[in-house]
């Protein structure tokens, strides 16, 4: 009986592992033909479909954990599919070679998946053969058994593997493109990037640049701002929300949370009124006052969010004790709060650091420019190509690293603030 | 590009600007006179007017903000909304004759003239009879070769500030410019006049009563509250009350009745009572200037859905797919959890503008395709980038927050499914996902919201374009995007604020929905 079982459960492991990969290649293939349709490459276009076609067959044919029946017709199947897949992509690599523009990256990345796939399900059909055939024997089988436990883990784990590179270079292609870009001579966006020609000018220019750094500080002075000024005033708002219970209390906080779901745009022009009445336009004040209200929801609610864990024991303690409301402000509840008030302090500078909108409308002088401002000015008008491009790339870079680095270390914080109704930048 | 660049710099260059009707200095112009108007009648735009060159086939328009002599020299200005150069107007018999282009400006209008610009052109110019409006190619202007003077309404100049303007003749052949047609150049030193500084006092009695208001009703809770300890809450509440009173709650009133009133950057702090008629102008075809029987709103409003449905369907897809795949138990997942992590922690802006030079016929996603596709000028494929690229930059925030939440589902509900040999569909439908959802819908609510009322994606991708006729949303515009184009181009703060009212009565419903989902709402005891 357990002979029995073996051979109907049991389903080569070469077989498997082809229909993994063969899900990345039919991906990969599906990209092919979308790049030949975009090329206008009508016959490259055919091929590429019918890689598809012949991927999908090796990807469906098996059902998986399905008991293997004698199956000869999927075996002619899976050989003829594989032999097409490979022939195919072959095809389709010297058709792309014969094309005035030669081969390219783009082309061996986009049929080699294919042609491997293609040329391991041959190899592994073929020996799979008696599998196919329903004429494995009971020996053959627990072996095999044996061998997909062993193996299975490392091939599933390098499909993974696999997928998570595409998706690693999906993710950091335009940082890449920028760095490059940053690095190659000229300020042209038809860069031709390589080692040898590599240069800093754009570093050098940006960094040696008065423009930037007015640009930067312009930026560190509002954000810094921001952060003080919206703390001082979230920070006690937190607190009475927390610890007291007054009439009006669930009201207000009601308001605090709906503020948050109509951000910048929308009260942009009666804002900009408002603020051109004040004679705010253009100035620092401006801009950090918006920006202290924009992020005040946000603050407050995470800062009564973090009050509230904090016992109440504590300060009833310390007020027996003889401590008056401002030391205990001073010696229990700041301290205590610490991460939240640092973690509220970043997502405020983080939110005024990168903000675009408002700083557009209120500042129209070139010098008090916001680095987001200031930077998109640079290639504003840059659709021709020949603009700024390069020193844009090298100041993007130069702005990026810290920001990225503040997120890789903060995450979990910024996930869970984001979650609790930020803005984002 | 580059070999047009290399054209116009041998092409013809004439330049002339006034923002106001002050004195022009204009230093020598060879070849045709360039007269200028200033206190038009339309709101932060300039009427600018120059006399055509021979031989032409289409004049480039340039602002810049110091002078030049030649092209290399422009300094663009921060005003420039419409990309490289600033505005173009073709020279044709035919109308069609250029199918091609597809990038038109949807903030500028010009007239053509059999007729010279007239000695007195500086002060109060005002289209008349003899001026015609240019046919469109596409939603490009189009001049017929026997004109011989062109007037146009330069938009998103700012007042005040010195702008030089250049317009460049190109010939037939952009490289074969250089016969025939001579360089111009002239400098402006305008100054604007500035319309007096409104009354304010309205703003001030405005916020001075509701600070007053505030505090007076704080006071009296203060003093009415039954509980002398849990009064004190008053204290410390009142100043965030008052800020978000007077910079949040003020603003939002005060928008809604700008709404009802004509206010403009023309006749600011002078606007009028108009009623309903803003809102009757959103859906009127005195907006709809390219005449296809829709001034826009309708085609905004539902690229607006298709964008934030698409993007955040497309982010949550991803996120769980992706956040699934991380949390399978991968090698390296903490290496690969920062790389995910990097769209999301890159400045939104940068990666726009990253991904507008990527994109850009001449960028490096035409290259490394070898295509030759022009992402952001062509309607569907500008849709599509925009949606694309708000993707990239939303999938890892979603995978970040998605893999939190399965992190959080108990292991020994999967091995009790295996146990039972339950599917890995099933396993993922009646297990994975009933775990998930508590986390995702309120999430994808959230993101509705943001994607909503995201500007700077769509704002520096393409500034609402392509396709952009005067004074009429473009093909990507969505209604946030618009509502800056109308208040802060056209400056007309009145419409402007009727737009926002729209958007808000819109959002109001993703907000209830977000309330009533997540029971926010009911504020702990």
């Amino acid at each position: 009986m357990k002979d029995n079982l073996a051979v109907r459960w049991w389903t080569p492991v070469s077989l498997r592992a082809v229909v993994s990969f063969g899900w990345i290649s039919l991906m990969i293939a599906l990209f092919m033909c979308a790049v030949s349709w975009m090329r206008g490459d009508d016959s490259g276009l055919t091929t590429a479909f019918m890689v598809v076609i012949a991927n999908s067959v090796i990807v469906f044919i098996l059902p998986e954990d399905v008991p293997a029946r004698p199956v000869p017709e999927k075996f002619a199947l899976f050989l003829v599919s594989g032999v097409s897949m490979t022939v195919l992509s072959l095809s389709y690599i010297l058709h792309r070679a014969d094309s005035s523009v030669g081969l390219t990256l783009v082309d061996y990345w986009t049929a080699a998946p294919s042609m491997l796939v293609g040329a391991a399900a041959v190899i592994a059909a073929s020996r799979s053969s008696r599998w196919f055939m329903g004429k494995a024997s009971t020996e053959e089988a627990l072996n095999g058994l044996a061998r997909s436990r062993r193996h299975s883990g490392a091939i599933i784990q390098t499909a993974k593997q696999i997928v998570l590179i595409h998706l690693g270079i999906f993710a950091i292609l335009p940082p890449l493109w920028t760095v490059m870009l940053s690095l190659s001579p000229g300020n042209s966006l038809s860069m031709d990037f390589s080692i040898s020609t590599a240069t800093l000018e754009h570093y050098e220019k940006m960094w040696g640049s008065e423009r930037f750094w007015g640009w930067f500080w312009n930026s560190i002075i509002v954000s810094v701002a921001t952060t003080i000024f919206g703390l001082t005033i979230a920070f006690p708002a937190a607190y009475g929300f927390s610890r007291y219970r007054f009439y009006g209390r669930k009201i207000g906080l009601f308001m605090f949370l709906i503020v948050q779901m109509f951000p910048g745009a929308l009260i942009l022009v009666p804002y900009f009124i408002v603020m051109k009445g004040l004679g705010l336009l253009n100035t620092y004040a401006g801009l950090v006052v918006a920006y202290s209200v924009t992020a005040l929801p946000l603050c407050v609610w995470l800062m009564k969010g973090f009050f509230d864990t904090i016992p109440r024991e504590l300060e009833e303690a310390a007020r027996v004790d003889g401590c008056s409301q401002m030391q205990i402000f001073s010696r229990i509840i700041f301290p205590l709060s610490l991460p939240a008030v640092a973690v509220t302090c970043l997502f405020s500078f983080l939110a005024a650091w990168n903000e675009y909108l408002l700083a557009l409308t209120f500042l129209s002088d070139t010098d008090r420019y916001t680095l987001p401002v200031g930077l998109a000015s640079m290639v504003s008008s840059a659709q021709a190509g020949d603009s700024y491009w390069g020193d844009f790339a090298a100041a993007s870079i130069l702005i990026s690293i810290p920001v990225v680095l503040l997120f890789i270390t903060f995450q979990r914080y910024l996930v869970d603030g984001m979650v609790a109704g930020a803005v984002k930048g | 590009m580059r070999g047009r660049t290399a054209g116009i710099t041998a092409a013809t260059l004439l330049a002339l600007l006034l923002l106001s009707s002050t004195t022009a200095q204009a230093t020598p112009l060879p070849v045709s006179e360039v007269s200028i108007d200033g206190d038009v009648d339309l709101n932060n735009r300039v009427r600018y007017a120059f006399q055509t060159v021979p031989e032409s086939a289409k004049y480039d328009i340039y602002y810049s903000d110091e002078s030049f002599n030649n092209l290399t020299e422009i300094v663009p200005t921060a005003s420039s909304v419409a990309g490289f150069p600033d505005a173009w107007i073709f020279v044709s018999e035919d109308p069609a004759d250029d199918p091609s282009i597809q990038e038109t400006l949807k903030f500028f209008r010009c007239w053509w003239s059999l007729t010279t610009i007239p000695e007195d052109l500086a002060t109060d110019f005002q289209i008349e009879e003899d001026w015609f409006e240019p046919t469109f190619s596409t939603g490009m202007p189009v001049i017929p070769p026997g004109a011989i003077s062109v007037v146009c309404d330069l938009p998103g100049i700012v007042r005040g500030q010195e702008v030089y303007v250049a317009t460049v003749a190109i010939g037939e052949d952009g490289s074969s410019a250089e016969e025939g047609l001579a360089v111009l150049s002239a400098i402006t030193t305008a100054e604007s006049e500035r319309p007096p500084d409104p009354d304010m006092t309205p703003v001030y009695i405005a916020i001075g009563v509701i600070v007053g208001g505030l505090c007076l009703t704080a006071l009296v809770l203060y003093f009415l509250s039954p509980s002398r300890r849990e009064r004190s809450g008053y204290l410390f509440i009142l100043p965030a009350i008052l800020l978000l009173a007077t910079l949040t709650f003020y603003p939002v009133g005060y928008g809604i009745y700008l709404s009802f009133t004509d206010e403009s950057a023309e006749n600011y702090g002078e606007g009028e009572f108009v009623g309903l008629d803003n809102y009757e102008l959103l859906f009127s075809d005195e907006r709809d200037y390219d005449g296809d029987g829709d001034p826009g709103f309708w085609r905004t409003f539902t690229f607006t859905l298709i964008w934030t449905f698409g993007c955040v369907i497309m982010h949550m897809l991803l996120g769980v797919l992706f956040a699934m795949l991380l949390e399978s138990g991968i090698i390296g997942k903490v290496a690969w959890r920062t790389i995910l992590l990097i769209p999301w922690a890159v400045p939104g802006y940068i990666s726009v503008i990253m991904w507008r030079g990527m994109l850009n016929r001449f960028g490096w996603v035409n290259g490394i395709l070898t295509s030759d596709i022009d992402y952001l000028g062509l309607d569907s494929w500008a849709k599509f980038s925009v949606i694309f690229v708000n993707i990239w930059m939303g999938f890892s925030f979603m995978t970040m927050t998605t893999s939190g939440a399965l992190a959080g589902i108990p292991r020994d509900m999967y091995e009790a499914a295996n146990i039972d040999g339950v599917g890995r569909y099933h396993r993922f439908r009646h297990l994975t996902l009933p775990q998930l959802m508590p986390a995702l819908v309120p999430l994808s609510l959230l993101g509705m919201i943001w994607t909503f009322n995201l500007f700077h994606v769509i704002f520096l991708m393409t500034g609402g374009g392509p396709d952009r006729f005067y004074g009429e949303p473009g093909v990507t515009d969505i209604l946030v995007t618009f509502v800056y184009d109308v208040a802060f181009i056209d400056g007309e703060y009145g419409l402007g604020a009727a737009w926002s009212v729209i958007i808000f009565l819109m959002l109001i419903v993703f907000s209830t929905a977000y309330l009533l989902v997540t029971k926010a709402g009911e504020v702990d005891g």
